[in-house]
């Protein structure tokens, strides 16, 4: 039987170091805390949950929000997470980020960051809910390129944008954008995305489309685009297999919200405890047994030759912290031992 | 790879010990798992030192290990045709 394996802490984070975001993204899996209302974590909070995560020897910092750098004390934050000794990187929607911003993540030896894209100009301000947000996005992206930061484009999937990965890469291509990598993502049923969820998400042919166009861009582009989450693997056609990044939560991999709350997933909401009150390695290695167990998955997954983590757990509609993939039959017997 | 040969790995990388084991992640190249030994010569591939003087320490910390030399050539040599030099 697949299972899988134990940590004693996450090897990698995403720290939501803010909820708040300027963006009104359509899909918002933080949507439900409203976050152009909510108010910044103070920084002793911050640096309570880094030194937390230090004494857990957790190895990298991925600096998440909400959006990182519209917290007021992000510079402070740079400069205490790199004098404990992480490795740093951050998930942003670039559009704060200048040359200056950038050599301030270089001295503190950041050397890689992912910003999202969503599409060219339209698709990706009707995404965002706001005007010029694509041209802020993409001087983000210029600016890190420019000062030698790698950054990996993130896409989150909607039936709005899925036909035109290849369309988008092309344009950056063309524009003397060179991206080093795109990282297409699920569209989950999470935040505001969870409202018309029928009318919202992908079906297993629209992700074929998305999947080809992978291909495409790899083949023609020469941008190394992957497929970012996990995906059933019995369910594409093999030559698609070594597209899919697949996902690591709840063994190397967490999600620690801005009050500290433990998450093995960014998207699925719920909280294992939170590193304030428990130590993580109590929380990692104890509370998410059942899931590392994968007791919660079909036989046909845990038995499975080609283990691809029976796909996404955030992924099927109310399927609470966890549960088996969107397209994975729920005809599937699942035995809760 | 001879003896006076110094190892350095080529990027940042941090080393913690684990419930089975140890973990060494890499910055941008990805994790590797050792075991005490393998840990313990990783750590010492800074640049500083040749694959003589880790066999030294590695025997003088491990003395029941028979081959030190050959296991710090043995990890250098993963090491090395993994790219991590």
């Amino acid at each position: 039987m697949n299972e899988l394996i134990a940590l004693k802490s996450p090897l990698s984070v995403n720290f939501e170091v803010t909820p708040v975001c300027d963006l009104n993204c359509e899909f918002c899996f933080n949507a439900e805390v409203e976050c152009k209302r909510m108010e910044h974590p103070s920084l002793n909070q911050v640096k309570s949950i880094l030194r937390a995560l230090a004494k857990a020897e957790v190895f990298e910092v991925r600096l998440f929000g909400g959006e990182f750098f519209i917290y007021p004390y992000w510079k402070e934050v740079l400069e205490y997470a790199d004098s404990l000794g992480f490795f740093l990187s951050f998930v942003s929607n670039g559009t704060h980020i200048n040359k200056d911003v950038v050599k301030k993540m270089l001295l503190h030896r950041i050397v890689c960051g992912a910003i999202s894209l969503h599409g060219k100009k339209s698709i990706h301000e009707r995404i965002t809910g706001v005007d010029g947000s694509f041209e802020a996005t993409l001087k983000g992206i210029k600016s890190c390129i420019d000062c030698g930061l790698g950054i990996s484009i993130l896409y989150t999937l909607t039936k709005d944008n899925h036909r035109f990965i290849f369309e988008t890469c092309e344009w950056l291509k063309m524009n003397g954008i060179n991206i080093d990598e795109i990282n297409v993502g699920r569209l989950t049923p999470y935040g505001r995305a969870k409202s018309d969820w029928d009318k919202a998400k992908l079906s297993l042919k629209d992700y074929l489309i998305v999947f080809s166009q992978i291909e495409k861009v790899r083949k023609e582009l020469d941008i190394l685009a992957n497929f970012g989450d996990a995906f059933p693997l019995c369910l594409l056609p093999q030559k698609y297999h070594d597209f899919v990044v697949g996902c690591w939560q709840g063994t190397g991999f967490g999600h620690i919200d801005h009050m500290g709350n433990v998450r093995s997933c960014p998207i699925a909401k719920g909280s294992y405890g939170n590193i304030l009150e428990t130590p993580l390695i109590e929380i990692w290695t104890d509370r998410l047994a059942h899931f590392r167990s994968l007791k919660w998955l079909p036989a046909k997954c845990r038995e499975c030759d080609n283990f691809c983590g029976g796909g996404c757990s955030a992924s099927r509609y109310n399927g609470g912290m966890y549960a088996p993939d969107e397209f994975i039959s729920q005809n599937e017997e699942v035995k809760n031992e | 790879m001879n003896e006076k040969f110094v190892p350095k790995v080529n990027c940042r990388f941090k080393i913690r010990q684990d419930i089975d084991g140890y973990i060494g992640f890499f910055q941008t190249k990805g994790v590797l798992t050792f075991n005490e030994v393998g840990a313990f010569i990783v750590s010492q591939m800074t640049g500083d030192k040749n694959i003589q003087e880790i066999g030294k320490l590695v025997g003088d910390n491990f003395p029941k290990m028979k081959n030190p030399a050959g296991e710090v050539v043995s990890v250098a040599k993963q090491l090395q045709d993994s790219g991590f030099f």
